[in-house]
């Protein structure tokens, strides 16, 4: 049995290029530490990446970008957003207990990527909508937590 | 490029047919069958993760004639043995078993470990460096309290993003559901009926976690756990192990004339965390898994007699099916409620009661599922027989659907 093997039939992969990197190199990328962006974010500005290539946005880390381009910039986005999809948290992992219950939603920023942050005071469905304007508002307590604006 | 893939020997190269249009070496994929298969109950069980997997392999041991000393190494899907204070299965489980000369190895992919651990024996057989190989799983997690477990849970997703934002398990798939009902309508009855369906099947499944067929208002009364998701529209948190045995065709045809085969294997990724995705309501990784599986076994979808997929919510089987292809997308949460995904049904899911109701021992979930098909295929799935059954689709995601396995196995060759 030939030819039926993960890969045949795919358009050709790219050409490989010739590894430029010093073997010896012992300093991590810059961009890979997350501290600086986490350092960022909890100051009050909402920090991650942009592809200046496709304009693909995420706080999650972009070395690369699924289009393929290695030029990543950081961006700053906005603090407010809506409320896309979110659920009602009262059984949570150990960092939120004293929190519970809460919203953890997934929440669209109004000039930025989608992030995900949580909501106190939301002990049942009703009291939160998709939909809702929300603000990113830090404080000593774990995560990203956004208040309704 | 030199061809010196598993195909060739000593990276002699073969004959120009085996290269592609490109240069690349093709692999001349062996066919893989599964000879034997085993599994603890999936519970509360009061066996260490060692026994577990340890009893599972046993078992599919006992339901072939081959000796464990014709194995040629193993893969155990794993994903909380440390919470045990135990790691480096594979060795512990092979010396168990009399070759401790044989190479074993955990791989871990969150919920789809089971999955991708028949993956990897698979590969190891079709590419030629292994004639019989251990696809086994455990999980043992009723040692831990909800809270503990809930947050080791939470670790499999993007835990900087998502876990440490304040998400659990269920949260993440809760706002798969909320995005779902938002786009299609989606209702909780309509989730309902999925667990009803499941728990009718798991409650004729002697080794299921919930034995216990339930009802509509069970389910929509049950407690919030990450609403819009109840307490039963969630799996429970399993102990259990499970094994199969895979062979060469060529072994496979020594102990049976009608072997089951591994027709078609698919793995697949999605972006990891949920939010950065562009659409809350599908897992590209599944789309993609089962194209490769299906193509690879050259089946199409609709010679698929019956699917174990991977429910570890109702909404999770809904977006599965949709995902997979058997049903439009914004159409899966309907089928149960119309009796199309029943046992006996137009295209059965889950016969065995699913993550859902048969249980989800994590590392284990996957390589029941194939253990569960094997057994249908055989004709031995007892109350749980799908009739007539020739081809069945198992389905095991991680996390989200950052890993995605999709096998399809068929009763005889092509």
């Amino acid at each position: 049995v030939t030819g039926h093997g993960p890969g045949h039939g795919k358009a050709a992969a790219p050409a490989l290029t010739k590894a430029k990197a010093d073997p010896h190199q012992t300093e991590f990328h810059p961009a890979i530490h997350m501290k600086d962006q986490i350092d960022k974010i909890r100051n009050g500005t909402i920090t991650g990446h942009e592809c200046q290539n496709c304009h693909r946005q995420s706080l999650t880390p972009m070395m690369r970008c699924t289009c393929g381009s290695k030029d990543i910039k950081e961006a700053s986005f906005s603090s407010e957003g809506a409320v896309e999809s979110f659920t009602v948290q009262v059984v949570a992992s150990e960092q939120f207990i004293n929190e519970v219950p809460f919203a953890w939603a997934i929440i669209k920023l109004d000039k930025g990527p989608r992030v995900t942050g949580w909501i106190p005071y939301v002990a049942k469905q009703a009291d939160l909508k998709v939909g809702q304007r929300v603000k990113y508002t830090p404080s000593y307590k774990p995560g990203m937590m956004f208040e309704k604006a | 490029v030199r061809p010196c893939g598993p195909g060739s020997r000593r990276g002699i190269p073969r004959g120009s047919e085996a290269l592609s249009e490109t240069g690349r070496s093709l692999p001349t994929m062996r066919r893989v069958c599964v000879i034997g298969a085993g599994s603890t109950k999936y519970g509360r069980l009061k066996e260490t993760g060692r026994e577990m997997l340890t009893e599972a392999i046993m078992q599919a041991f006992a339901s072939t004639e081959l000796d464990p000393r014709q194995v040629d190494g193993a893969f155990f899907g794993n994903a909380f043995a440390v919470t045990e204070r135990q790691g480096h299965l594979g060795p512990l489980i092979m010396s168990a078993l009399g070759i401790p000369d044989k190479p074993a190895s955990t791989v871990e992919s969150a919920c789809a470990s089971g999955g991708t651990a028949v993956r990897e024996a698979f590969i190891n057989i079709a590419g030629g460096f292994a004639d019989v190989m251990i696809a086994g799983g455990v999980e043992k997690v009723s040692q831990l309290d909800t809270l503990t477990a809930t947050s080791y849970f939470a670790y499999g997703s993007d835990f900087a993003f998502e876990g440490g934002n304040g998400c659990s398990f269920p949260g993440l798939y809760a706002t798969m559901a909320v995005a779902h009902m938002g786009r299609y309508g989606t209702t909780e009855e309509d989730l309902a009926h999925i667990a009803v369906k499941n728990h009718a099947n798991g409650a004729k499944n002697p080794k299921a976690h919930l034995q216990k067929a339930i009802k509509i208002d069970d389910v929509l009364k049950s407690m919030v756990v990450a609403a819009p998701l109840k307490l039963y529209d969630a799996c429970p948190f399993s102990d259990g192990a499970a094994a199969v045995i895979l062979a060469s065709e060529e072994v496979a045809k020594k102990l049976t004339d009608e072997p089951v085969y591994i027709a078609g294997s698919g793995r697949a990724g999605s972006i990891a965390a949920l939010h950065d995705r562009d659409d809350l309501t599908t897992i590209p990784g599944t789309k993609l898994a089962t194209q490769q599986a299906l193509k690879m076994a050259k089946l199409e979808l609709k010679d698929v007699d019956f699917a174990e997929v991977h429910d570890c919510f109702t909404i999770a089987e809904a977006i599965a099916t949709e995902d997979i292809g058997f049903f439009k997308h914004g159409t899966g949460h309907k089928q149960a409620r119309e009796g199309v995904t029943a046992n006996g049904g137009k295209i059965p899911i889950n016969p065995s009661g699913g993550l859902k109701a048969k249980g989800h021992p994590v590392g284990a979930t996957g390589v029941g599922q194939v253990a569960e098909t094997y057994w249908q295929l055989l004709g031995e799935a007892g109350g749980l027989q799908v009739s007539g059954a020739e081809v069945g689709l198992t389905h095991n995601v991680g996390a989200t659907g950052g890993s995605v396995a999709v096998h399809v196995l068929r009763r005889g060759a092509s």
